[in-house]
């Protein structure tokens, strides 16, 4: 605790001066165009909410859809029948027919609806929210350093992920909508779909894949460069660790796509044939006038070296937060850290060689096929490493059953049943059944949604109070965390059971047609009653998990300044160097430059006299215990 | 606030910040442009004989870009040992040498290696015998030995025979000097050619497909009559300009070679079309001056040799326009130090400023690099 009293008294005594004698910034410079990594964390945070709620929104106006094909979706359809664009008709009179007729979404609107929200899921609203927001809040105070490496490239990582959510945003409301190829935008068809929504889309990912470059590029450079004095590798809170391999993936998986996008953007600008054989048929009798000689296939790869990876961008930050969020909460040292963060580094290698087992069922031959299930097999090992790591360090911990320590908790088996539901998915002879069915849907969701999304709700309860001083309502916090278990596990199990069935994905009326359950003359559809009944199951599970979130965004604005006020710098009594300075952290995070002296998770540690259960990582306190552990080693 | 090692070196890295930042930037670069050149190979691997013209390009103004570029290499670094030795109009002298052999390999690209092409055009036929008779009307009646020799020269010969190809898909390659209109009134080039060579490229297509589909209703008109394309509408300049008949002079996939006095393209294909011939090509006396008239029912596509032409143009323009655009952005960093406010900055400090211009020519020797890869693989082999 001494470090946390000196730190306290100097604050006290240079009152809001930073401690550095700074002149004082405009508002504009100290809240816009802000070059501290904690500002820009923030803006990061604020900017992916917003996202993660407008991607919610999309889903819950298409859940409704498909429970009820025929009736108009209530609040959000007279809006959007309003304000939203209007599809180019094929007619040829240069007509334009409405995508949201009568308050219902037509098929095109749900495919708009169902591209978009897999593109502001993934790239507005979690990679910024675990990897940009989080990550540079934390990393820098977890480090040590002052700031992050490059604080204006810093900046122009955000304003460029700024543009691209525009860009994003605007193609909803241009003339043809916004994109409609899915998120993975599959050539022929993206390249050929009659609305400029594609291009808009590519160009808004060329801005949001340079943002994450100058973002992961500067992450790298402070992980490597910005350690404090004492910080060695090995001392590092694991979370950074996460954050640096998801740097490099970043940084070196997002370029392909890159490419990809700008080919796919000629064959849309200048009509060439990147991803269009020859003699593609488009809507219509005759082949299409391209010159030929692409392959769809390019960009399939192209697109997964990114997208296998893209998965581990989601999901490491996430186990980062989970990881400090359990060791601080059970007060005992992580299980394995070392093997930990071997685990991590092989996971972030070997997860760029397993990419085409997204593409099993594009023809490829038994040999590649094997490869790829053979390199898909051996990722499961690391990823089950960090999850046994995890549930070990449980192991006679004296848990405090707080709510970011709830999210944490539930993380583990939500994350557990999305990745052991993924290994039928990697052997590509039950590929050949699951593909494209619901089945898939409800496995990367139970990965991203109940597992990635309640680690970041975790990390905001946790990291709440240091960012604001103030703690987060704890009555509320669990309401939100039992609701969104509850609401997350009705929407998505049935999903299973609905793919198992042979449910497609990307349906617009859930089947309906298919089941033939409206046409009296079928007496056996294809899909049973209550396999479509679900349909109406997981529906009302998505609104009620909207309900729930609404008491997550009431409290989260109203503990702002109104929150019960945080004890100390350091409420949770951890032992990062994040929680050892004062809250909300200065300009320049540090008032005197710490010293490391000790691993991240000395927690309960006998052979220290310091009179709390922890070890603060700048505790000069010696640990004879530690001593010898390193000797060991 | 300063942040620890700006311009001094970490000592257990090794590396100031910016030097780490910049590797980990280029390592990025090689996997964009790693990306590209796998889509290279896995299109070229996959290309149908007669599609993979890269006989066409220019090795020689192609070479003497290299040799510009690697010439910049070494400028840049003689910049940076300047200003280690605190020389520093010896730093603004090479710096601008850089700059000036960068101006020229970009001047070379888009003011002559690039419009040449655009205005540059490929014929293929309707019928087999539409195309012999065009072929014996050029080159005589004993064409087809001519015939092969144009096409190993334009595609790979060792992989590709024109014997496997109908006749009617190869291509008879020119300049459009002048079209036919459906009042049997010629327009002269100048009149059809008034536009940018960058929107030429765009306006000159052709394919019969389109025929059928002219009275495609899809189609609308603006006040002046032209049409407004939508996504997925093929831009056919035939029906838009109600053209019956091109005049084409031939140039036998000889593009540039006759033209390499010129810097502009247009006038580099009049010229071409009173040019005499360099004695390259058997039979060539008897073919100066010689204006082809195609009918359109004769034409299956026509087509500038713009992005859309073939997938190795696309693939060509694509590669080297990125890694154009890079130079450029190369050149304007370069620029920003030769500003009267980096005499500022280096009075300063020297040390960051130096460590500046390191950056800079690492990253220049990186799209250098580049250039070393594109080189080959577009122009050689």
């Amino acid at each position: 605790m001494e470090t946390t009293t000196q730190s306290e008294t100097e604050q006290n005594e240079h009152g809001d001066d930073h401690g550095h004698g700074h002149a004082e910034q405009s508002f504009l410079t100290k809240y816009i165009f802000s070059t501290d990594h904690k500002v820009i964390g923030i803006q990061y945070g604020i900017g992916s909410l917003v996202f993660l709620l407008i991607g919610f929104i999309l889903i819950m106006g298409m859940r409704w859809q498909m429970a009820k094909p025929d009736t108009p979706v209530p609040v959000l359809g007279p809006i959007l029948e309003k304000v939203y664009a209007h599809e180019i008709a094929l007619d040829g009179e240069g007509k334009t027919v409405p995508i949201f007729k009568d308050g219902k979404i037509t098929a095109s609107g749900y495919n708009q609806f169902g591209a978009m929200h897999g593109t502001i899921m993934v790239f507005l609203a979690i990679v910024p929210l675990g990897f940009a927001a989080f990550g540079n809040y934390v990393v820098p105070l977890q480090i040590g350093a002052p700031d992050m490496c490059f604080p204006r490239v810093n900046m122009a990582s955000f304003w460029a992920f700024f543009a691209g959510c525009i860009v994003m945003t605007v193609s909803f409301f241009i003339p043809g909508g916004a994109a409609q190829a899915g998120w993975t935008s599959y050539s022929p068809l993206a390249s050929v779909i009659p609305t400029d929504g594609q291009s808009y889309w590519l160009v808004g990912m060329v801005l949001l894949i340079t943002s994450s470059l100058l973002g992961a590029v500067n992450f790298i450079a402070t992980i490597i460069q910005l350690r404090a004095p004492g910080m060695t590798w090995f001392r590092l809170p694991f979370f950074v660790w996460a954050q640096f391999v998801t740097a490099f993936l970043l940084l070196l998986a997002f370029p392909p796509l890159e490419a990809a996008g700008i080919m796919q953007l000629m064959d849309r600008v200048c009509d060439t044939s990147f991803f269009l054989p020859s003699g593609v048929f488009a809507a219509g009798t005759e082949p299409m006038n391209v010159s030929g000689g692409g392959s769809p296939l390019l960009w399939q790869h192209l697109f997964w070296f990114l997208g296998h990876p893209e998965v581990y961008v989601l999901i490491l930050p996430a186990i980062g937060m989970v990881t400090e969020i359990l060791s601080n909460n059970t007060r005992r040292p992580i299980w394995g850290y070392k093997l930990m963060v071997g685990g991590v580094l092989v996971l972030g290698f070997l997860s760029f060689i397993v990419w085409a087992h997204h593409m099993y069922l594009t023809g490829m031959s038994s040999k590649i096929a094997t490869f790829f299930q053979t390199t898909t097999m051996i990722i499961s090992i690391p990823s089950v490493i960090l999850l046994t790591c995890l549930f070990m360090s449980l192991w006679r911990g004296a848990i405090r059953f707080n709510t970011p320590s709830m999210f944490a908790l539930a993380f583990l088996p939500m994350f557990g049943i999305g990745g052991l539901t993924g290994l039928p998915l990697g052997f590509n002879f039950t590929d050949l059944h699951l593909h494209d069915s619901y089945y898939v849907i409800a496995h990367f969701h139970y990965v991203v949604a109940p597992g990635t999304i309640f680690a970041l709700f975790a990390g905001l309860y946790y990291w709440f109070p240091k960012m604001t001083g103030r703690r987060m309502s704890e009555y509320w916090g669990k309401v939100h965390f039992w609701g969104s278990l509850i609401f997350m596990n009705i929407i998505f199990m049935p999903m299973f059971i609905q793919g198992f069935a042979g449910m497609s994905r990307r349906m617009s009326d859930g089947g309906a047609t298919y089941s033939m359950i409206n046409n009296p003359d079928v007496t056996s559809g294809a899909l049973t009653d209550s396999i479509m009944n679900m349909n109406s199951l997981i529906t009302m599970g998505a609104f009620g998990m909207g309900l729930v979130q609404v008491v997550f965004i009431v409290n989260f604005f109203w503990s702002i300044r109104n929150g019960e006020k945080a004890d100390g710098d350091n409420p949770w009594k951890a032992t990062t160097l994040e929680w050892q300075t004062p809250t909300p952290p200065p300009h320049g995070n540090f008032l005197t430059e710490p010293k490391v002296y000790h691993g991240p998770y000395e927690y309960s540690n006998p052979d220290v006299d310091n009179g709390e259960d922890f070890l603060a990582q700048n505790d000069p306190h010696k640990s004879t215990s530690e001593d010898i552990r390193e000797a060991q080693a | 606030m300063e942040i620890p090692y700006y311009d001094k070196e970490r000592p257990d890295t090794g590396l100031y910040n910016g030097k780490a930042g910049i590797w980990l930037f280029l390592a990025s670069e090689v996997m964009l442009f790693g990306a590209l050149f796998s889509a290279y190979v896995l299109l070229r691997v996959g290309a149908e004989p007669g599609t993979w013209s890269m006989g066409l390009m220019n090795q020689w103004v192609g070479a003497f870009n290299t040799l510009i570029l690697i010439a910049s290499s070494a400028t840049i670094v003689m910049a940076w040992v300047c200003l280690k030795l605190n020389d520093w109009k010896g730093f603004r002298k090479w710096k601008w040498a850089t700059v000036v052999f960068a101006f020229i390999f970009l001047a070379v690209k888009w003011s002559y290696e690039w419009p040449a092409k655009f205005t540059h055009y490929d014929v293929t036929f309707a019928t087999n015998e539409s195309a012999s008779k065009v072929f014996t009307d050029v080159l005589g009646e004993n064409f087809e030995d001519q015939q092969k020799s144009i096409w190993e020269r334009r595609y790979d010969p060792t992989k590709e025979h024109a014997g496997g190809v109908d006749l009617k898909d190869r291509p008879l390659d020119g300049h459009i000097v002048a079209y036919i209109d459906s009042n049997n009134v010629e327009h002269s080039i100048d009149e059809a050619w008034g536009i940018p060579f960058w929107s030429h490229a765009f306006a000159w297509r052709h394919d019969r497909k389109n025929i059928e589909k002219e009275k495609d209703k899809s189609i609308r008109y603006d006040k002046d009559g032209r049409p407004v394309y939508k996504q997925g509408h093929y831009r056919d300049t035939f029906r838009d300009k109600d053209i019956k008949a091109i005049i084409i002079v031939p140039a036998h996939g000889t593009w540039d070679r006759e033209s390499s006095g010129d810097k502009h393209a247009s006038r580099a294909t009049v010229k071409y079309a009173e040019a005499k011939h360099d004695g390259n090509h058997a039979n060539s006396d008897a073919h100066e001056h010689h204006r082809i008239t195609i009918a359109r029912e004769d034409i299956s596509r026509l087509s500038s040799y713009e992005p859309a032409h073939s997938t190795f143009f696309a693939t060509y323009y694509t590669l080297t326009g990125l890694h154009a655009l890079h130079v450029l952005g190369g050149i304007l960093v370069m620029l920003y130090h030769l500003l009267p406010v980096s005499r500022r900055v280096y009075e300063k400090n020297p040390v960051q400023f130096t460590n500046r211009i390191e950056i800079t020519g690492l990253f220049w020797h990186f799209v250098d690099l580049v250039w070393i890869f594109l080189f080959p693989i577009l122009y050689l082999f």
